[in-house]
């Protein structure tokens, strides 16, 4: 019931495309730090996370989604967000891809956070909108071109086998090189510590105009 | 009779050879991910290569374990590494409590390396043998100090019900400070991007006499 409560709370005060989540600050687990009261290091790490690297920008601020758990160890929350950058701008990979993995770890982690900001963009950057909603209900999906059939049967082989097949595996490298598949590994495993960051400041975001990520008792099915 | 019994079987743990992940013998390579002739890196692999060699770590970019993926994506390994180092080494957080959380993250992913690498370490640490014992056979270890039962369910409430109570919400924060909840957090975060790694890697597992991680599908019990 208080888990509802929270959602409907952070409803209630969420303005798209920011992520402003109004809660009652003295609530909160790690409520938002004013620039003003930063450390030094808190301040570079505020810098860094605002600045443009690798040509992308976020969407949120140093004071929301997993950057409000980061400022609080900002030399962890510093290589964070240098590894983010690299991963989500600087690999060459294509949107439609890089987004996929994500929403993919995502839906390992079911964080509606991470699907709510990232589904948007999976499907700005080419993704069948019926894949997103294949893999939100626990369904295998119908509609993936071949590169991204291979991305999910990487992806979902860790996760739900801690394991890969050699037959996925060479065709991951065949398709990918040793380069693009390590990038699509790391992408997901970047966005399990987004993830747990999330777990650890409560933080979810109800779907709104994408297909919601239920609760499920197996993710991938096989 | 059972204090003899500790003392052998810790005793039995401490002889193994001690090896670090970044020393894993040579011979335990991943045949998915062969050495790399030095002659032939790349600037950034040569960057990569140079990071690895520096102490504590010193360690080569060929050594086998996660690293040989890393090494494929030099940009994306040399954040992996930054974020380890600090994390492994930096936060100031006891060696028996940075030990718990990757073995807790080890058995999460069910990695028999990290397992392999990390138990002789945290028992050198200072945790009891029979909490790792425990934790490799699913079972909630009777035998936790009070610091590392806060971390046990921390972690393992993250991934088993991907919420934090308020309780032990309270409890991490007031033992550890936002920082430590931060960087434990982050621990066991950086452990399952080498999971996934080592998992894509099919990374051999040196053998052991450490207690070995049962195959379950609940790994922390409610």
């Amino acid at each position: 019931m208080k888990h509802l409560l929270k959602i409907a709370v952070i409803a209630a005060a969420i303005a798209l495309p920011q992520f402003t989540v109004a809660q009652d600050s003295s609530t909160m687990r790690f409520p938002p730090i004013p620039m003003e009261k930063l450390t030094a290091k808190q301040k570079q790490f505020a810098e860094a996370q605002g600045g443009n690297q690798a040509g992308g920008q976020r969407a949120s601020n140093f004071n929301q989604g997993p950057f409000r758990l980061y400022l609080r160890s900002p030399d962890f929350g510093l290589a964070a967000i240098q590894m983010s950058d690299y991963l989500r701008w600087g690999t060459g990979l294509e949107p439609r891809l890089v987004e996929f993995a994500i929403l993919i770890a995502a839906r390992n982690w079911t964080s509606t956070y991470v699907w709510h900001s990232h589904y948007p963009l999976a499907i700005k950057g080419g993704l069948d909108p019926s894949v997103g909603a294949d893999l939100a209900a626990g369904r295998r999906p119908a509609k993936m071109k071949d590169d991204e059939k291979l991305v999910y049967d990487l992806l979902t082989q860790i996760y739900r086998d801690h394991k890969v097949t050699d037959a996925t595996f060479n065709a991951m490298q065949a398709k990918f090189g040793d380069k693009g598949l390590s990038d699509i590994v790391a992408i997901a495993a970047y966005y399990g510590v987004t993830s747990m960051s999330l777990i650890a400041t409560d933080t979810s975001a109800p779907a709104t105009d994408e297909p919601p990520l239920q609760t499920l008792a197996q993710n991938f099915p096989r | 009779m059972k204090h003899l019994l500790k003392i052998s079987v810790t005793a039995a743990v401490l002889a193994l050879p001690q090896f670090s992940i970044a020393q894993t013998p040579m011979q335990y390579g991943s045949p998915r991910y062969p050495v790399i002739d030095p002659a032939t890196f790349t600037p950034e692999q040569k960057r990569f290569a140079d990071e690895m060699m520096k102490p504590p770590r010193n360690g080569n970019a060929n050594n086998p374990g996660p690293f040989r993926v890393y090494f494929r994506s030099p940009e994306f390994g040399l954040n992996a590494i930054e974020m380890s180092d600090y994390l492994r080494w930096g936060t100031g957080l006891e060696d028996r409590l940075t030990e718990l959380a990757i073995i807790i993250a080890a058995r999460n992913w069910n990695s028999a390396y990290i397992w392999r690498a990390h138990y002789p370490a945290a028992v050198k640490g200072g945790l009891d043998p029979s909490v790792g014992a425990d934790i490799a056979a699913g079972k909630r270890p009777t035998k936790m100090k009070a610091d590392e039962a806060l971390i046990y369910d921390f972690l393992t409430q993250m991934y088993r019900d991907k919420e934090i109570s308020d309780a032990t919400f309270n409890a991490m924060k007031a033992k550890f400070g936002e920082k430590g909840v931060t960087n434990i957090m982050g621990l066991a975060g950086y452990y399952g991007i080498t999971a996934m790694a080592l998992i894509t890697a099919k990374q051999p597992v040196p053998p052991g006499d450490e207690p070995k991680l049962a195959q379950l599908t609940q790994v922390f019990p409610k």
